[in-house]
């Protein structure tokens, strides 16, 4: 049994939005990761610790705002004993996570859509919808943050100065696109 | 000056650009204005005095006031969709082409049927209508149609607003409100620091009180200021924007208007509502003066002193041609002075004090005329000032002085600190003798007042202030101002007997509050409520202060003791616009679709909201009713093959080494011995013992379950895990994540159902064997893993498949593809719901937060070999006792019989007289399989009255059918087809 369907049949939560970077000051478009997993367990424990590292091939990162990147895999400490591992390109990734040994992982590729938003006024945009404070001494690059946004809960992951990642559950992220490009009117927001 | 700008001066206008004149409309006629007039600016130099009728008694009322605090002059704004009501005419900038109208009146301004009312004011005192229209009670509905017909603001708007409204979150260290000296002084000081400054101001442009003085230095060093706060990058200059509230931890939101309504659109919104969260917070909103009380002070020309003199300097205009100046202090004579040089002939100052001192003095040796120790005790004329008469107070009994002509009178009561945003704040107010005026005491949060916010109406103090607080600084000491030998504006004599108005936009006088005082209203907020008083869209900005005063002078109390009705948000009103605007349709409110949203909605189905998900209700193929589409789906699904997409489920993975025994503690029946591959029903119970949700679980491995949960119990049910693991049992090792977006789900079900499933997983062992009840298997199908579980909902042979959402469109459309040789119909939630009421499956609607699993016949699932939560309250004597509702089947007597929406069931058919209830249909539906209606209901007793014959009635609809009280498992009562 194949651990994935077919790449060509897979349809991420932004259905309706392109994977191309459009030219503008102030952009959005999708970018599906390839993977993502949710790993449970308890920070204090060792072997769950040093497994999940193994997993992964990088340590769980205790910090709670910043996420931890390396190349294509990012992980972001959600909760006291929950983090999310993102992989961009690795389509097994989530998978091999939840059949990993010694901790609980759980393939959630497809539970959440991801968008890239780009430009000056990004957080702007974000703060329409969003109470957290976005500045950029409070909300660097390598950020992150779970908070309601708009229509529905998205995880915000800053990238660099201008550019962030935002994660929205499948399901909301159709709707979350309308409020999306209403917010992002007076901003000339340009959507792929 | 000029014919169509009577009132235009040559004098000030330090806003006004007077080199381009542009035309708005008032009630039809064209007012013309300069760029930088506001609305009430330009219908002054027109000559416009009168501008709208009272509130209650209809009578004739003029611009009052300089800005927010003003109580007349409110107007309608535009028409049709970009109608704004309730404008106030003093704030709103004056633009080409404006429509602007007149309110409260009917048929005219000029000419108003209801100002009839004034006539008779005797009859209408505070609580008229309590105390007149009560008899008899069963009136009051007549009365009040009229009665809201006759008092009023403006009209609400009755097309949908097209504007674009827009919202904004802010974080700053510091905000500031208000834009006058001491705000300027104290952004640039905050800003000084290294600070992140927003500078809110709710004029088009900054600067306040500096705009309201002569030419001098001040200006420059006003234009110098701003120029340097544009240049900072740390600095939010905001202008238009009203702080309308101050809530807890130095949150405040803000009123923006971007643009005006009927501009041209493009993506700019035309209000934006602010939240700031602010690390600390600048009060500069100034001051508000107070007026002074003589009869008919409300007419038409009865203006605010520093209202007149802001007209003067701001906007070149002249508040009358031959103005008289009342009040009691110094500040009236550099006015005079002024009105004078800019070509009014001022009559006279009246002065309160007998001796008003070197001021005055030099201003009547200049050949101007005071009348000191005097009052004005009454304005004569009706549509405007024409005169008033002065009563000299200062010797001996009050008696009439003179009568002097003129149109405009204009009044000084003192000024006192604008205490909103200090008081939503809940900042302490003291009383302040020498101002005879409340002000900021102990700041509650990061705030502090300053200026004429706190007191300090003199310039240079201001700015000191403002320097202080943006530094972060205590504030300078306030000058404690002699006090005034002046009588407080509550304390001046009524000679004539005349009306003497409070509170001009609610039409409360001073004789209400009094009325109110001896009739047993002695607290503020009720001397509010009975009167109006402060109850406008102005909240009392003028008005509170006095009434208040009265009220202590009423009562006998000091005014410090009588304290102030509670100040809430919004300071000034917001639209209903800016606050909701933003939020409507779907830009407000998600709509969660499932992956094969797509395929649904381009088979036309007809969505209906479950939460927030949307789902096909029905496919109308053919145009077939909502009725006739779930029969023709149920019947399909009896007789053949169905297909529902079922991903909106809670799906929740528990796992962790104490998984199993937290399923134990969270389930009434047994879960820690079920087998890994397999599934069981599983009940969970509130505290109380009532049946919280249900669902099927099946174990994934001896450490991990898959929950699965009502689509509306999908979230409760994960924060009721999480409380469980979190409060109750933390030493319990075991993770509770949300799996409901993973996984897209379809149910396929009839007796087709396993040469379906054998075409779409031809890897996978269909048979009975292979793949029993409840069980659990993997396979691929269209090339994408699945998890296929055997279960049935529907009552027939069913499998419900889940594969990774992002493929479920891909998967969905090969179901459907495959499905064409095997005749399968796709169903939605109606048939659903047939097919489950005819096996007596539980929805919400039956565990209905009051039923126990005993009341729905599920009594045995809960285990008393463990202990789960809820399951020691089922032994409480009220869920034992008999009486208890209890869910049973109910099929119609006649095939034809409908059962009405909202059943009650009794046990004799409707009659002349109430029939006891024995209980109420929670579902229903028809059966195509029995070919009648069918319901679910919960009777007291129920199970005790299976076949005996019951009337499901709805007296309101008068509609009843004869039923067959029944098991609730009404077709197929021992589960072949399923496990067939």
């Amino acid at each position: 049994m194949a651990d994935i369907g077919p790449d060509t049949a897979r349809i991420n939560g932004f259905a309706s939005l392109g994977t191309e970077r459009p030219a503008g000051d102030l952009v959005a478009y999708a970018m599906p990761a390839a993977g993502q997993a949710a790993i449970r367990g308890d920070a204090a424990d060792a072997t769950f610790m040093a497994a999940a590292s193994a997993a992964l091939g990088a340590g769980l990162p205790m910090e709670s705002r910043a996420a931890f990147t390396d190349g294509p895999l990012s992980i972001m400490r959600l909760g006291p004993d929950n983090w999310l591992a993102v992989h961009d390109v690795d389509a097994e990734f989530g998978v091999r996570v939840e059949q990993a040994d010694g901790f609980h992982g759980i393939n959630l590729s497809s539970s959440r859509a991801r968008l890239r938003v780009e430009g000056a006024a990004a957080r702007d945009l974000f703060s329409v919808g969003s109470r957290l404070d976005l500045r950029s001494h409070t909300f660097p690059p390598g950020a992150f943050a779970q908070m309601p946004m708009g229509n529905a809960t998205a995880v915000l992951h800053c990238r660099d100065a201008d550019a962030f990642d935002v994660y929205i559950a499948r399901s909301f992220a159709e709707s979350w696109l309308v409020w999306l490009r209403h917010a992002g009117l007076e901003f000339g927001l340009i959507t792929a | 000056m000029s014919a169509r700008q009577p009132n235009r001066s040559d004098t000030g206008g330090w806003l006004i650009d007077r080199s381009r004149v542009e035309i708005f409309t008032f009630d039809g006629r064209e007012i013309p204005f300069h760029p930088g007039d506001t609305v009430a600016s330009a219908l002054l130099a027109a000559g416009e005095t009168l501008v709208g009728r009272s509130f209650k008694l209809h009578r004739p009322r003029g611009i009052f006031g300089l800005g927010a605090e003003e109580p007349n002059a409110l107007l309608t704004l535009g028409a049709g969709a970009t109608l704004t009501p309730n404008a106030r005419a003093t704030m709103i900038p004056a633009k080409p082409g404006m429509q602007v109208s007149s309110q409260n009146r009917w048929p005219s301004l000029k000419h108003d049927a209801f100002g009839l009312l004034d006539k008779v004011k005797a009859v209408l005192p505070a609580g008229f209508y309590y105390k007149t229209f009560m008899w008899p009670a069963s009136r009051w509905m007549t009365y009040e149609k009229y009665i809201r017909r006759m008092a009023g603001l403006g009209p609400a708007p009755r097309e949908r607003d097209t504007e674009q409204y827009a919202r904004r979150n802010i974080h700053c260290d510091v905000l500031i409100a208000g834009g006058g000296p001491a705000g300027l002084a104290a952004a640039e000081a905050a800003a000084a620091k290294g600070q992140s400054v927003i500078l809110a101001h709710a004029r088009p442009s900054f600067g306040g009180g500096v705009h309201s003085m002569p030419q001098g230095p001040h200006r420059r060093w006003f234009r110098d200021t701003l120029a340097r706060l544009e240049a900072m990058p740390n600095v939010r200059l905001m202008t238009s924007t009203t702080v309308a509230g101050y809530y807890e931890h130095e949150l405040l939101t803000l009123s923006e208007r971007v643009r005006d309504r009927d501009s041209a659109a493009g993506t700019a919104p035309t209000e934006r509502f602010w939240e700031v969260r602010a690390g600390r917070v600048i009060i500069a909103t100034g001051a508000i003066e107070r007026p002074l009380l003589f009869a008919n002070n409300d007419r038409p020309g009865v203006m605010l002193a520093s209202a007149a003199q802001g007209y003067l300097w701001r906007f070149g205009v002249l508040a009358g041609q031959a103005p008289i100046l009342f009040g009691g202090d110094d500040s009236l004579y550099p006015l005079a002075r002024a009105l004078k040089d800019a070509g009014a002939i001022v009559r006279a100052v009246v002065d309160l004090r007998s001796d008003p001192g070197l001021v005055a003095a030099a201003y009547v040796a200049d050949g101007g005329k005071v009348i000191a120790g005097a009052m004005v005790a009454k304005a004569h004329g009706t549509k405007r000032v024409s005169g008033a008469e002065i009563w000299r107070i200062d010797e001996g009994t009050p008696h009439v002085q003179e009568t002097i002509p003129t149109d405009a009178i204009l009044i000084s009561g003192g000024f006192g600190p604008s205490l909103q945003l200090h008081a939503q704040s809940k900042g302490a107010l003291d009383w302040d003798e020498n101002l005879g005026s409340f002000v900021p005491g102990t700041p509650n949060g990061a705030n502090c007042s300053i200026g004429g916010a706190r007191g300090v109406f003199d310039l240079p103090n201001a700015i000191a202030d403002g320097v202080a607080a943006g530094k972060a600084e205590p504030l300078p000491e306030r000058d404690q101002a002699d006090r005034s030998t002046a009588p407080q504006p509550w304390e001046l004599l009524n000679p004539t007997g005349g009306i003497r108005f409070v509170d001009l936009q609610n039409d409360v006088a001073d004789k209400d509050i009094a009325l109110a005082a001896r009739e047993g209203w002695h607290s503020i907020e009720h001397v509010k409520r009975y009167t109006t008083l402060g109850m406008g869209t102005d909240q009392g900005k003028i008005a509170g202060p006095i009434g208040l005063a009265l009220l202590a002078a009423a009562t006998g109390k000091e005014v410090a003791k009588t304290g102030l009705t509670t100040f809430r948000p919004p300071a000034t009103p917001v639209t209903f616009g800016a606050v909701a605007g933003g939020h409507l349709g779907e830009v407000g409110h998600a709509i969660r679709r499932s992956a094969a949203d797509a395929w649904h909605e381009s088979q036309n189905a007809v969505f209906i909201d479950a939460g927030l998900w949307r789902r096909p209700q029905y496919y109308p193929s053919n145009g077939a009713t909502l009725g006739e589409a779930y029969r023709a789906e149920a019947a399909a699904v009896r007789a053949g093959l169905g297909l529902v997409d079922v991903s909106t489920l809670g799906k929740i993975d528990l796992a962790g080494p104490d998984a199993a025994k937290l399923m134990d503690r969270l389930y009434c029946n047994t879960m820690g011995t079920l087998k890994v591959g397999r599934g069981r029903y599983g009940l969970m119970l509130r505290e109380d013992g009532r049946v919280f949700d249900d669902g099927v679980v099946f174990r994934l491995a001896d450490d991990r379950f898959h929950l699965t949960c009502t689509t509306g119990g999908a979230g409760a049910v994960y924060q009721h895990i999480e409380h469980a693991l979190q409060v109750l049992w933390p030493d319990l090792k075991a993770y509770a994540t949300p799996v409901s977006e993973e996984w897209f789900a379809a149910a396929i079900a009839g007796p087709k159902a396993r040469e379906y499933l054998a075409a779409l997983a031809p890897e996978l062992d269909v048979s009975n064997e292979g793949l029993p009840m409840m069980r659990l298997a993997e396979t691929m199908i269209a090339g994408v893993p699945a998890r296929v579980m055997r279960m049935s909902y529907s009552g027939e042979l069913s499998f419900e498949i889940n594969v990774p959402a992002d493929w479920g469109g891909h998967v969905w459309a090969h179901m459907i593809s495959t499905g064409n040789s095997y005749g399968l119909t796709t169903y939605g939630t109606e048939a659903m719901g047939a097919l489950r009421i005819e096996k007596g499956h539980v929805t919400h609607s039956e565990a209905d937060g009051r039923t126990t699993p005993d009341d729905l016949g599920l009594g045995r699932m809960a285990s008393r070999k463990k202990d789960a939560i809820g399951v020691r309250a089922l032994d409480l004597p009220a869920l034992q006792e008999s009486g208890r509702k209890q869910l049973v089947g109910l099929v119609a007597d006649d095939p034809a019989a409908a059962f009405p929406q909202g059943a009650q069931v009794t046990a004799e058919a409707l009659g002349d007289q109430p029939r006891p209830s024995l209980g109420h249909v929670s579902s229903y539906a028809y059966s195509s399989e029995l070919k009648r209606m069918v319901a679910l209901a919960l009777l007291k007793d129920g199970r005790a009255l299976h076949g005996q014959t019951v009337h499901v009635v709805s007296p309101i609809m008068g509609v009843a059918a004869a039923a067959k009280v029944t098991d609730p498992v009404m077709i197929d009562p021992d589960g072949e087809r399923l496990r067939g």
